[in-house]
């Protein structure tokens, strides 16, 4: 080989990925290559300070297998139930609500429940300030239990 | 199916967890990092050629749980880990110098690039070959031989300049 190889070639047989006898033989025959490759080893010993013996801790294989087992909560399942529960309990106690619901069409079912926002629409503006009241008292006793709350982590309390 | 995760476990585990560990500076946030890894391979092992080691594979998603985690935790400061001084030294001295020495590795360490970064820890922390990090990384070759030597290269430059403080 005349031909120097190249900075990765020469760190590829430092790594061991490299095997060709002919790379090899030349690096071990040229000065330049050789000095290349001593730079290279100063390089690599470098990096492999970050190297280290941590080890998992014992019972990880016993965590791992406990999460493995858990089965995930039926999230689809549980609102399809629910879903079939409520539409059944409202066709016995009514039979012609269901009925209806389904004889108007998507039409009329959106009507139906635009009339029903509007009308709570309307029923919450007579009772307005009824409202603005409780929402207001129910703020600040949070507020309050709120920073009491905090006195009482900051240790403010204390003595 | 439990056999496959324990010998992946019995395999790999010890060295993901390192390169979560060099990654995140937390062994708490590694272990998670590390169960979520192999929860994961479980719960898509379909996905997964058995006509090939699992290695990359895991690694693969070790590394891209790595990245949620700098992503969701940029403004956290990554921190000198005990766990990885757990060299016997033999004096108060030695043992306060190591400890520099670590504390100095691992600044310099999360200082460069996230590109290169990761190739040395795949390399040096996970011990994983050249072809190993491409199939993790999903890179070229030619592309992880340089990453590797600019980064290992980086790396000693820093070291050198940080360590004249010491």
């Amino acid at each position: 080989m005349d031909q120097c190889p190249d900075v990765l070639t020469i760190q590829a047989v430092l790594d061991g990925e490299e095997k060709s006898e002919k790379v090899n033989r030349h690096i071990q025959n040229c000065l330049s290559c050789r000095q290349v490759y001593r730079d290279l080893s100063g390089l690599v010993s470098a990096a492999d300070r970050l190297g280290s013996e941590a080890v998992l801790p014992d019972q990880f294989y016993k965590t791992l297998t406990a999460r493995v087992a858990a089965k995930p909560f039926p999230a689809g399942l549980v609102a399809a139930v629910m879903f079939l529960f409520t539409f059944l309990s409202a066709y016995l106690l009514e039979p012609g609500y269901i009925q209806w619901w389904l004889s108007v069409g998507m039409t009329g079912q959106i009507s139906y429940v635009l009339d029903i926002f509007f009308d709570v629409l309307f029923m919450l503006q007579t009772l307005g300030p009824f409202w603005l009241i409780i929402t207001l008292t129910t703020l600040v006793v949070f507020e309050v239990l709120i920073l009491n709350k905090l006195k009482v982590v900051e240790g403010l309390n204390d003595g | 199916m439990q056999k496959m995760l324990h010998d992946m476990v019995e395999t790999y585990g010890d060295r993901i967890y390192r390169l979560a560990l060099r990654y995140t500076g937390d062994c708490f946030q590694a272990q998670d990092i590390t169960q979520e890894t192999f929860l994961r391979a479980f719960q898509h092992q379909n996905r997964f050629d058995r006509s090939k080691p699992a290695g990359p594979w895991l690694f693969k998603i070790a590394t891209n749980l790595c990245r949620n985690w700098l992503r969701d935790s940029r403004e956290i400061p990554v921190s000198y880990s005990e766990e990885f001084n757990q060299s016997a030294a033999p004096g108060p001295e030695e043992h306060y110098l190591a400890k520099e020495r670590e504390k100095v590795l691992v600044d310099t360490l999360h200082q460069l690039p996230v590109i290169y970064r990761e190739v040395i820890l795949l390399k040096h922390v996970s011990e994983l070959s050249y072809y190993e990090i491409c199939e993790a990384l999903d890179l070229e070759l030619t592309l992880v031989k340089n990453r590797l030597y600019r980064g290992r290269k980086m790396l000693k430059e820093a070291l050198e300049k940080q360590e004249r403080w010491i």
